[in-house]
């Protein structure tokens, strides 16, 4: 049952997209996410839309993959596309009860659905080409300015580094506990979610233990080899930005510039 | 009962790549065997046992309990795992009660039992497995190695299974604890109970079992019986160490009954018989 749990992962490689510094990556992810919330036509989306299956195809990994990222996430985008169908005034589409789902709010709601689902498509080739360790890299860079003000960016870096490389280990350890728990009579994910959720109870208490028992080991084993925090530590991968990475951003920028000034013509 | 594996496969895809762990495996496991499945980390010796209780499923090929598909539409899975006992590997995966009492009686209480029947089962659980029923109020957390792994197969003896399958289950345990598990299995199957274990300590494996699966690259490479495994000459080609008593024997060229050393004890006898007078 944790088997389909993909969200985040990421696949070695060498593409260009693998080989760009992870802040460029941020950078251009941020920049590409606020113009998918600008464009406000459908033909800009479409645009926007190609833009975004070229990047994906740039990770080399199977469009099937990226397929299996939207469709896992049907029920929000269809509830995005009903909500806003419904809040809308205007021409009348479907009535069922008090609720009238509009013309223009359909339109509102489909757009808003699709733009979702371009930045679920952006953040999984994000999260494809960049390694969790890459990302905290980034961020631990991006946040040491903040760090004269006395924002503590090495240990949320080295916080999220470790809350990332055990999700992977709890989720195992999650399926060991399921299948001992159905060996021994126990029915996780029965009928109605009362049920499946006190199917699951038992399992709570010693994935629990187990995640402390591991983070006190982790602890102990990060003191004996040294750790003092992120004080005067050098780092094994320094970050530098190259040509490709100002490109990349000049181009994402040019690109969220051509947007507005389209919004702003129309 | 009878379980056979027939021509089951079993892969999974990991982005796109397949990964094949079973290949064609075929393997009949008789009512009252006590069968150790062997082979290197990785062969895909875990994997068997899970599919052998329906936890994993296979991707072609099929599991059979007397005949019948067990993960055929309309199979009941459940009624199965409670003639099948599975111990994980770790024992605080098999723990999920706040006491040991709980603990004991999750299964039991699964398949209906309460009141004072429930109460007597887990007593007779945890005699089985010799521990004091003082222990019952006990944290499980708070338990020592062995006697985690002993709740842990309490829980399962709990349901008076057909057929027991075990993960590595010696792994972790002090010599004293080993050798009361190690009994304690060859009891269990001379009371008629079936043992499958999987595991990779081939001279505990020389002492209980009777019958010798090995599993090379998600095949089943050689079953037959223990002495024919295990003192055979082809374990290296499997990546795995011969028994270090087999090795004695075989470099004193000592037998037993005309046939290669395969236990402690056989060793020391036939010592003492080709060199007694030297050690009086």
């Amino acid at each position: 049952m944790f088997k389909d749990f993909r969200l985040g992962s990421y696949v070695q490689g060498n593409s260009i997209l693998h080989r760009l510094d992870p802040r460029t990556k941020l950078g251009a992810l941020a920049v590409l996410a606020m113009s998918a919330f600008l464009i406000a036509n459908w033909l800009g989306l479409v645009a926007f839309f190609l833009v975004t299956i070229a990047l994906a195809m740039l990770t080399r990994v199977s469009l099937k993959y990226y397929w299996a990222t939207v469709r896992s996430m049907w029920l929000i985008l269809l509830l995005t596309v009903l909500v806003n169908g419904v809040s809308q005034p205007g021409t009348p589409l479907v009535k069922a009860g008090p609720l009238v789902l509009t013309v223009q709010g359909f339109q509102i709601g489909g757009m808003m659905a699709v733009r979702l689902a371009l930045i679920v498509l952006l953040t999984t080739t994000f999260t494809l080409t960049t390694s969790p360790i890459a990302l905290t890299d980034g961020l631990e860079r991006l946040f040491r300015p903040l760090g004269r003000l006395g924002f503590p960016g090495h240990e949320i870096a080295l916080m999220m580094t470790i809350a990332i490389r055990f999700i992977p280990t709890l989720i195992d350890e999650g399926q060991r506990l399921v299948w001992a728990l159905e060996a021994r009579g126990g029915e996780v994910g029965g009928k109605g979610l009362i049920k499946k959720v006190r199917g699951l109870l038992p399992l709570f208490v010693p994935l629990f233990i187990g995640a402390f028992r591991r983070a006190d080991e982790l602890a102990l084993a990060m003191e004996i080899r040294g750790y003092r925090g992120g004080k005067g530590r050098t780092r094994y991968r320094e970050l530098t930005l190259h040509r490709g990475d100002y490109g990349t951003l000049a181009v994402t920028l040019a690109l969220l510039l051509l947007i507005l000034l389209l919004r702003w013509q129309s | 009962m009878q379980l056979e594996l027939r021509d089951l496969s079993y892969q999974y895809e990991d982005l796109g790549n397949r990964v094949k762990v079973l290949r064609q495996v075929n393997l009949k496991i008789n009512q009252g065997d006590f069968i150790a499945i062997i082979g290197q980390s990785g062969s895909g010796k875990s994997t068997l046992l899970l599919q052998l209780n329906g936890l994993l499923k296979p991707t072609s090929g099929a599991v059979l309990c007397d005949g019948q598909n067990i993960n055929a539409k309309g199979f009941n899975i459940k009624r199965l795992r409670q003639k099948i006992g599975f111990v994980f590997q770790f024992p605080e995966t098999n723990l999920f009660g706040q006491t040991v009492y709980e603990d004991v009686a999750y299964a039991p209480q699964n398949y209906g039992q309460q009141g004072r029947q429930l109460e007597e089962t887990v007593d007779w659980a945890l005699e089985q497995v010799g521990l004091e029923s003082s222990l019952k109020d006990r944290l499980p957390f708070q338990l020592s190695g062995g006697e985690k792994r002993r709740v842990a197969v309490a829980g399962i003896l709990a349901l008076k299974p057909e057929v027991l399958l075990l993960d590595e289950p010696t792994v972790g345990l002090d010599p004293r604890a080993r050798e009361n598990f190690l009994s304690l299995l060859g009891k269990l199957n001379k009371q008629g109970m079936t043992v499958v274990v999987v595991s990779h300590e081939l001279d505990e494996v020389a002492r209980v079992a009777k019958r010798v699966a090995v599993i090379a690259a998600g095949k089943v490479a050689a079953d037959g019986t223990v002495r024919k495994i295990l003192a055979g000459t082809d374990l290296p080609k499997w990546g795995l160490e011969t028994p270090e008593v087999v090795s004695i024997g075989k470099r004193l060229g000592l037998l037993t009954n005309g046939r290669p050393i395969l236990t402690e004890d056989e060793l020391i006898d036939a010592l003492l018989a080709k060199e007694g007078k030297r050690f009086v």
